[in-house]
């Protein structure tokens, strides 16, 4: 038999060592994103999904209230923006496009 | 009794309206008829017309690098073909093209482009990715809180949007220039590996050396660790288990573990 049976010491060893090897949790949040409703620029949002649902950069007002940008997590609501605006996680009232 | 026989006659017509309109050598169905009272192609045409050239603009959609990489005319010549060989099974148009990797594949015109089907099924992948069911992420202390006796047994399960992709191709590379996605890196590389899933929000392509590719897919064919790693290191050619669980894990692909008795 050529094939070559790994131990469990061997497997819980790698296992380990890749465990150790990630970066801190603190680091992959930092990558995760989330949607940021009204701190796009007109025409700058994102969402694109396929058929039927592109919407990507069909905002049409700065900062429009309904529409979103991914954004690192954590940083929507403290966003610092002209007027005294805020992101939000949910959908605004505010900077809408006129009817 | 007369409602029976009217809805009968009623689906002849749909069925006998709905049959022409993917086939341009079909006769035109009875009952349409232009202003002078004469069966009208012309008329039927204009649905003929709305059809295709909608679902052409759905796979447009879908598949916008493999537009880019073929040209608009070329696409939409390309899509008419797919969309009469295969037409929608269901009515969500950003679900439609499941079959498009394949039929690019097969389709004689394009076969000194053999990348192309690769880049398809991974522009596939990040629809379906998009789109499928959110789950949770395995927490790696959990796996790495396994006793080393169980650890062997240990089933990873993937997160319902992931999926493995080899291609003997940069075709990975190719997707993300296309999707002007702007990464650059591995440009050259081939053969290339990825994973593609969304652990959160954002769809992601993580990059996972070729080597380790034949580990990374006996455990999404539910494999356990042990059986997995033993296959792998098996084959030879390069594989390190370290850095084959570390890139699954930092891409965040598990769901959830279980251990096999």
């Amino acid at each position: 038999m050529s094939t070559k049976i790994l131990s469990s010491a061997v497997i819980a060893g790698a296992v380990a060592t890749a465990v150790a090897g990630m970066s801190a949790p603190t680091v992959a949040h930092a990558e995760a994103k989330e949607k940021c409703y009204g701190v796009s620029m007109a025409g700058k949002n994102d969402c694109k999904a396929g058929a039927g649902t592109t919407c990507a950069g069909t905002s049409t007002v700065d900062y429009q209230g309904n529409a979103w940008t991914l954004v690192p997590k954590g940083t929507c609501e403290t966003m610092e923006l002209p007027d005294g605006r805020k992101g939000s996680l949910a959908p605004l009232d505010r900077d809408l496009p006129k009817a | 009794m007369q409602q029976n026989k009217h809805s009968s006659v009623h689906l002849n017509v749909e069925h006998a309206f709905a049959e022409g309109l993917l086939n341009p050598s079909a006769a035109v169905p009875e009952g349409v008829l232009g202003r002078d009272g004469e069966v009208s192609a012309k008329r039927y045409g204009v649905y003929r017309n709305n059809v295709v050239s909608s679902l052409v603009g759905a796979l447009a959609a879908n598949f916008p690098a493999i537009q880019r990489l073929l040209g608009a005319d070329y696409f939409k010549a390309l899509a008419a073909e797919f969309i009469r060989h295969h037409p929608p099974v269901q009515p969500v148009l950003s679900e439609y093209g499941g079959g498009f990797a394949d039929f690019i594949q097969s389709f004689p015109p394009l076969a000194s482009y053999p990348y192309l089907a690769d880049v398809a099924r991974i522009e596939w992948a990040w629809l379906s990715a998009y789109h499928s069911a959110d789950a949770p992420i395995l927490d790696a202390q959990k796996l790495a809180s396994v006793s080393p006796e169980d650890m062997p047994r240990v089933v990873l399960v993937p997160h319902p949007s992931a999926s493995l992709h080899f291609s003997e191709f940069p075709a990975a590379s190719i997707f993300l220039q296309n999707r002007e996605f702007a990464q650059m890196e591995n440009s050259e590389q081939r053969p290339q590996a990825v994973v593609v899933c969304r652990p959160e929000v954002a769809v992601n392509i993580a990059w996972i050396e070729p080597a380790d590719f034949t580990f990374a897919s006996a455990l999404f064919e539910a494999r356990t660790l042990g059986e997995a790693a033993t296959l792998a290191a098996s084959g030879g050619g390069g594989f390190d288990l370290n850095r084959a669980l570390q890139a699954l894990l930092a891409a965040q692909v598990f769901q959830d573990l279980e251990i096999r008795k």
